[in-house]
């Protein structure tokens, strides 16, 4: 999987256009000849393509991406605090995500049909179709220039001193004892988070309220409810056998989820993998670009792998079921 | 006796307004130069940042002093023409890579389907992020990054349809007759996917012109002067505290369009078939995973629907 990735990768990045060099030297009329000899020898392309690809995948064993054309550090520098940014605004947004739609799928699919539910397959369909760029601007308009409540970008107050130990602001702050950082960071948080997570809320209500409406006429739940038990535990039960369907299809959606974190990172000016990919395209700084779409794809592929390992322990079934099959 | 799950869940007005909005928005895709009521990039800087309603500019004037409405008609055009043109082209190889693959099988579709697996699980958006950048902005590049994105959705869906049309009777007469494969492929089983390619169609183009937003919005759409309404977002951005207008009307606009097709989308798949929802989501709870590998309805076209 990872190896069809990093070919996928490299054949976008390297053999499709073999125009790195155009790039280098767009903004200088094309350079000369030796100049451009020089670049391409320089970025190895004059290689053969299966030399390239060796040594391409060799630099990522070593976890070694090269350098930053216009910052002069090495790639892998830029990207570290940037992925850390990139997850603890994913799980922010994941925590939104679940707090939303998890209340609306079990009311829509407990009152199938009613007002409700109606309600809520709207609010869904709403949040699907919402760009979420656009969410961001207006979240933007309102709550920080109408009315100034949330900082408009950023991930903390410039003078608030933090002293980095994991990369992840709030749980720096909080390691740190240093509550005035949180709170910014907090507050830095809300918007971004809040856009990504109602899309990503709108995605999971619409697949866990299908696999709710599924589990709900399964004999289980009514034998369940002939023995009295409460709402909720007979709730917690259906909860527990609808899980496993939606983990599995969030999972393949995780690319999709990312590159949505991609767009609202840009739009919030939040420093993640994002908004390094934007900036870097912007300034033509070709490696650091590789560097951040190959680990936004690596951290697709170990989100899938989790995802999976989540669905396993989820549903045991799929595990016996596999260890029969080899 | 269980009542579909879709009914009474979306009432008739809302499909009836969806259209009408689709086919508003066709209709001014398709006469945009004529209903533009100024040129889209004449510059007034006597007349920026106007608010809406002001005098010659219904919707006001952006940063430059250009008529956004008459910006937002002439994005319209590009919007529809990248959307189907997408579509079309995705389908076309979707569909004949997902036939082939369903109607051969073997080591064929094993190597299809792993691909297929590899291709859904890539960042589409960072994807298609790379190829534009490499190859540079423009309209073509742009509709070849989104084509090679939106292939996937049909060829797992067509190739499992495939797979149980190949099995029917009126196949294995027309193979008794002599049928070639190809003439067995296009002429008899392509007809009866042929709901499933609209539904999952309609389903994609929503993802597909936010997709397009996206990367207009990123400055990686279309290049030159043509706008767009994600570049118009990207700009108002900016002054989103000055004029409010500009980047709320581009994205109001792009949300109606989105949400008509995605109804739209939905109401075709009920009409086509309206137990499948019901059916797959079934399969997936009793199965897990392998149930989604090896599903052949619509609902795994609804889950790779790629909202953004």
């Amino acid at each position: 999987m990872l190896l069809g990735a990093s070919v996928v990768i490299f054949v976008v990045l390297r053999v499709v256009p073999g125009d790195a060099v155009d790039i280098l030297f767009s903004d200088e009329g094309g350079g000369t000849a030796e100049q451009r000899a020089q670049a391409a020898k320089d970025l190895g392309l004059d290689q053969p393509l299966p030399v390239q690809f060796l040594s391409f995948l060799g630099g990522i064993a070593r976890a070694d991406l090269g350098e930053s054309i216009r910052q002069r550090t090495p790639v892998v520098d830029l990207l570290k605090p940037a992925l850390a940014h990139t997850i603890e605004l994913t799980f922010a947004s994941l925590a939104i995500a679940i707090l939303i739609a998890v209340p609306i799928a079990i009311v829509s699919a407990l009152r199938q049909n009613s007002r409700w539910d109606r309600g809520g397959t709207a609010l869904s369909l709403f949040g699907i179709s919402m760009p979420s760029f656009w969410q961001g601007i207006m979240l933007i308009l309102l709550f920080s220039v109408t009315f100034p409540i949330f900082p408009a970008s950023g991930v903390i107050d410039a003078n608030s001193s933090l002293q980095p130990v994991t990369g992840f602001t709030t749980v720096d702050a909080v390691l740190t004892g240093n509550w005035a950082a949180l709170s910014s960071a907090l507050s830095h948080l809300v918007l971004p988070a809040f856009t990504l997570g109602t899309t990503t809320a709108a995605m999971i209500a619409r697949l866990l309220r299908s696999s709710l409406l599924e589990v709900k006429n399964l004999e289980f739940v009514e034998a369940l409810r002939a023995r009295g038990l409460a709402r909720h535990v007979v709730i917690r039960h259906m909860l527990r056998n609808a899980l496993p369907a939606t983990v599995i299809v969030l999972g393949s959606r995780l690319g999709t989820l990312l590159g949505g974190t991609l767009v609202v990172e840009v739009v919030f000016g939040w420093p993640g993998l994002g908004w390094l990919l934007i900036t870097s395209l912007d300034n033509r700084d070709y490696p650091i670009v590789q560097g951040a779409v190959l680990l936004a794809t690596l951290l697709v592929v170990l989100s899938n792998l989790l995802a999976d390992l989540i669905h396993g322990w989820l549903d045991p079934r799929v595990n016996a079921r596999r260890s029969v099959k080899t | 006796m269980r009542k579909s799950v879709n009914s009474g869940r979306r009432p008739p007005w809302m499909v009836t307004g969806a259209l009408a909005v689709l086919f508003l928005f066709v209709v001014v895709g398709i006469f945009a130069p004529v209903l533009a009521p100024q040129d889209p990039n004449v510059q007034d800087l006597e007349a920026r940042l106007l608010p809406p309603l002001s005098d010659g500019h219904f919707l006001g004037t952006d940063v430059l002093g250009r008529d956004v409405l008459s910006r937002l008609i002439a994005s319209s055009r590009v919007t529809l023409i990248i959307g189907f043109v997408v579509i079309f082209f995705g389908a076309v190889i979707g569909v004949a890579l997902g036939l082939a693959s369903g109607y051969f099988g073997g080591w064929f579709d094993s190597i299809m389907m792993r691909l297929v697996d590899v291709w859904l699980a890539f960042p589409f958006l960072i994807f298609a992020i790379a190829l534009v950048s490499v190859l540079g902005p423009g309209l073509d590049h742009l509709i070849l990054a989104l084509v090679l994105v939106a292939w996937v959705t049909f060829a797992r869906p067509i190739r499992g349809e495939t797979l149980s049309i190949r099995e029917r009777e009126y196949i294995l007469s027309a193979r008794a007759l002599g049928a070639s494969r190809a003439r067995v492929m296009f002429l008899h089983i392509l007809p009866a996917v042929l709901p499933t390619i609209l539904v999952l169609a309609a389903l994609d183009l929503g993802a597909i012109i936010l997709a397009e937003a996206s990367l207009s919005f990123l400055g990686l759409g279309v290049a030159g002067d043509q706008p767009t309404w994600g570049g118009m977002l990207a700009d108002g951005r900016a002054y989103v505290g000055a004029a409010w207008w500009l980047a709320t009307i581009p994205g109001v606009v792009i949300f109606a369009l989105v949400m008509s097709v995605n109804i739209t989308g939905d109401w075709l798949r009920d009409v086509f078939d309206p137990r499948s929802q019901e059916r797959v989501s079934r399969l997936m709870v009793s199965l897990g995973k392998d149930a989604v590998a090896a599903d052949t309805s619509t609902k795994t076209a609804v889950s790779s629907a790629r909202a953004l």
